[in-house]
C-alpha cells in the first residue's frame, strides 16, 4: 500500500496534455451519461412501484449516477479504465433490461 | 492515493467549471432576474400601470384575439391577470410547435405595447432561445455544474475553514479564489439543489431510459398517466361554435376548490376541441398541475385529474422547489439573493483560472486559448449586465407604436452585448475592459429610472411610491442598488500588486 502510494505521488496523473483532459472530460460526459441512461432503465425494471414511479424515481436517480461517474472517471488510475467501467457496467445494465421488455413495461 | 484523488478532483472541479462557465454564467443572470419575472412583465407595460387587474378573468377576451391570429392552433392558452402581473395574456401554440403571445388590458380587452417582458430572461434560463438544442445545452451546464459543485467540496479539506476567510486586499488571485470560495461554500445548498432540481425539471427529455422501458418512448403518454391529463383524438370535423370560456370559471373554481389562473382550448378548430382550467403554484413547494376539462361544444364536465402518486409528486416538488412560486416575495428575494452569489461564484471562479495563469497568460498573446479565456471573461461576466439594462432603457425608449416592438427589445439586447463584448475584449489587453464596461452598466443602471421618469412619468418611482405600488418601485431601487455596487466595481483602486502589474504591461515594448 505504501510503495503505491509512493509510486501514485511520484508519477501522478500527467494532466497537462490536452489530449489527457479532453479524453476525461468525453468519458465523463459519454460514458456516464450512457451508465446513467441504462441505470434508469435498469431501475424501471427493478424497482418494487407502479409504473409512473418506477420510471420518475429511477429518473430522478439517475443524474446522482451521472455525477457519480464523472468523479469516478476523473479518479480512475487510467483513461483506459475510465472509459470500459462505466460503459461495460451500463451495457450490463441496459442488457438485463432489455431482456425482459414485458417485465419493465408492466403496470 | 489520497493526493493523486484530490489532484484529480480538482482538474474536474477545473475543467468542467471552465467548459460551462460562461454559459452558466448566462443561466444564472437569466434565472436570477427571472425569480421576479412576472413583477418585471408588469414594470415593462406602463400603459397598464393605472388600471387594477378586474376581479373576475376575460378569458374570452383573450380567445377572440387567439382566434384571429391562429385559427387553427393545436392550444390557446390564457393567464389572467394577477397582483403579479396585470396582463391578460392570450398564447398559442401551432402544430408546428411556432408560438405566438399578446398582452391585453385585462379591463378593455386591448392589446397593449409589445415587449419582451421578464419572461426573455425566464426562457434564456432554460433554453437561451435556442430552443431543444438550446435546452440540451442548458441542461448538460447544470449536470456540469452539479459535478463541478461535487468536486468542488470534495477537494475543500477545510470547507468550514475557508467560508471564514476573505482577504480582499490581498493579492489577485488570493482574493478572487476567496471570494469564490466565500459564495461558493456560502450558497453551496443552494448552488446543489438549484442544478439538480435544474436538470430534473426536464428528465423527461434528458434522461428517456425509463420511459424507453415503461412506455416504448411514448413522452405524452408517460405524462399523460403519471399527471392524470386529459386528451382525446382530433375527429377531422369542424368545431360548430366554441361553448363561452368564462361561464365555466365558477365551476372549475368549485371543483378545483382553489382559484382559476389560467385556461386553455386544445384543437380550437376541431369538433373534438377541450376547454381546461388549471390554478397557479402559489400555495404549496410541489406544482399544483391539476385541470378540469370541459366539452369545447356543449361546455360538458368531462375530467378532472386526481391527486398524482408519489413519483409525480416527488417531481412536482423539485420542479416547485426550482420555481419559487410557494413563498411570496420573501422567498423570491432570498433566490434572487442566492442566484447573485451564484453569478459572482462562476465569475470569480473563472478570474481564478486566469489569475492562477498569469505569466503564461501575459506571453500567450490576445490570439491564444488564453486570449479566448480572458476575452470571453470580460465580454460574458462584464458584458451582459450591460446588455440587460440596455434593454430595460429601450423598453421605456421604442416608441409605443412600433411593429414587433418586443423583437426591437431583444435586438437592442443582442447588439449591445456584442458591442460590450468587442469592446471589453480589445480594451482588456490594457487593462482597461472591465472598468470601462462596469463604468458603463453603472450609468446605465442609473439613468433606468430617470429616464423611466421622463418617458413615462406614471409609472416612475415617485408615482408609483406614491400610489404603494411598492413591486413596480422596487425595480427602480433594485437598479439603484446595482448602479453602486457596478460603480463601486469600476472606481475600486486597484491593490498594488495590480498595479504594479498594470505599469509592467504598459512599459513592456
Amino acid at each position: 500500500m505504501a510503495a503505491m502510494r509512493n509510486a501514485d505521488l511520484h508519477r501522478g496523473p500527467r494532466w497537462r496534455h490536452p489530449a489527457r483532459v479532453a479524453t476525461r472530460v468525453a468519458a465523463a460526459v459519454f460514458g456516464g451519461y450512457f451508465l446513467a441512461h441504462a441505470t434508469t432503465a435498469f431501475l424501471t425494471l427493478a424497482l418494487p412501484l407502479a409504473k409512473a414511479d418506477r420510471v420518475i424515481f429511477a429518473s430522478l436517480l439517475s443524474f446522482g449516477v451521472w455525477a457519480a461517474a464523472a468523479v469516478y472517471v476523473f479518479a480512475a488510475a487510467s483513461a483506459w479504465r475510465a472509459w470500459w467501467v462505466p460503459v461495460l457496467a451500463g451495457a450490463a445494465l441496459l442488457g438485463i433490461t432489455l431482456l425482459f421488455p414485458g417485465l419493465a413495461a408492466r403496470p | 492515493m489520497k493526493e493523486s484523488f484530490l489532484k484529480s478532483m480538482a482538474w474536474l472541479h477545473t475543467w468542467s467549471g471552465l467548459l460551462v462557465g460562461w454559459l452558466l454564467f448566462v443561466i444564472f443572470v437569466g434565472g436570477t432576474i427571472a425569480c421576479f419575472d412576472a413583477e418585471l412583465d408588469d414594470w415593462m407595460r406602463p400603459a397598464l400601470h393605472a388600471t387594477a387587474a378586474p376581479q373576475t378573468p376575460r378569458f374570452d377576451a383573450a380567445f377572440a384575439l387567439s382566434r384571429q391570429q391562429a385559427p387553427d392552433a393545436h392550444v390557446w392558452w390564457a393567464h389572467r391577470g394577477d397582483s403579479r402581473d396585470r396582463a391578460l395574456e392570450s398564447y398559442w401554440v401551432l402544430d408546428d410547435g411556432t408560438e405566438g403571445q399578446v398582452a391585453l388590458d385585462p379591463g378593455t380587452g386591448e392589446p397593449v405595447p409589445g415587449t419582451a417582458g421578464g419572461e426573455f430572461f425566464f426562457t434564456l434560463h432554460y433554453n437561451l432561445h435556442a430552443g431543444l438544442p438550446g435546452m440540451y445545452l442548458v441542461g448538460l451546464a447544470g449536470m456540469l455544474m452539479l459535478v463541478a459543485l461535487i468536486a468542488g467540496v470534495l477537494i475543500h479539506k477545510r470547507i468550514f475553514k475557508d467560508f471564514f476567510t476573505f482577504r480582499p486586499r490581498a493579492r489577485g488571485q488570493r482574493a478572487w479564489l476567496d471570494g469564490h470560495n466565500v459564495t461558493g461554500v456560502l450558497g453551496l445548498p443552494f448552488h446543489l439543489m438549484i442544478a439538480y432540481t435544474g436538470v430534473a425539471i426536464f428528465t423527461a427529455s434528458y434522461m428517456f431510459g425509463g420511459i424507453n422501458a415503461a412506455y416504448d418512448g411514448s413522452v405524452e403518454r408517460f405524462f399523460a398517466e403519471a399527471g392524470d391529463f386529459y386528451e382525446r383524438p382530433e375527429t377531422g370535423e369542424p368545431l360548430q361554435r366554441l361553448h363561452p370560456v368564462d361561464p365555466l370559471v365558477a365551476d372549475a373554481e368549485r371543483r378545483l376548490g382553489v382559484p382559476v389562473d389560467w385556461a386553455s382550448v386544445h384543437h380550437p378548430a376541431d369538433s373534438s376541441a377541450v376547454i381546461a382550467f388549471g390554478t397557479d403554484h402559489s400555495r404549496r413547494v410541489a406544482w399544483d398541475m391539476r385541470q378540469v376539462s370541459y366539452d369545447g361544444e356543449t361546455g360538458a364536465f368531462l375530467h378532472q385529474s386526481r391527486e398524482p402518486g408519489a413519483g409525480y409528486t416527488s417531481y412536482a416538488y423539485l420542479g416547485g422547489m426550482h420555481m419559487a412560486q410557494f413563498g411570496g416575495p420573501a422567498l423570491r428575494w432570498l433566490y434572487f439573493l442566492m442566484g447573485v452569489a451564484g453569478c459572482v461564484m462562476i465569475a470569480s471562479g473563472l478570474q481564478v483560472w486566469v489569475r492562477k495563469r498569469e505569466k503564461r497568460v501575459a506571453q500567450a498573446g490576445a490570439l491564444s486559448g488564453y486570449g479566448l479565456v480572458l476575452g470571453l471573461n470580460v465580454g460574458v461576466v462584464a458584458g451582459m449586465p450591460l446588455a440587460c439594462v440596455a434593454m430595460l432603457l429601450a423598453n421605456r425608449l421604442l416608441p409605443a407604436a412600433l411593429p414587433d416592438r418586443a423583437a426591437s427589445e431583444v435586438a437592442v439586447f443582442c447588439a449591445s452585448w456584442i458591442l460590450a463584448a468587442l469592446w471589453g475584449a480589445w480594451r482588456t489587453r490594457r487593462g482597461r475592459g472591465w472598468r470601462e464596461l462596469f463604468g458603463a452598466t453603472a450609468l446605465g443602471l442609473v439613468a433606468v429610472p430617470v429616464v423611466n421618469l421622463a418617458a413615462t412619468p406614471d409609472s416612475a418611482l415617485p408615482a408609483t411610491l406614491a400610489r404603494g405600488e411598492l413591486a413596480l418601485a422596487a425595480v427602480d431601487l433594485t437598479l439603484l442598488a446595482f448602479a453602486t455596487a457596478f460603480g463601486w466595481l469600476a472606481l475600486r483602486r486597484p491593490g498594488r500588486a495590480v498595479q504594479a502589474e498594470l505599469q509592467a504591461r504598459l512599459e513592456a515594448p
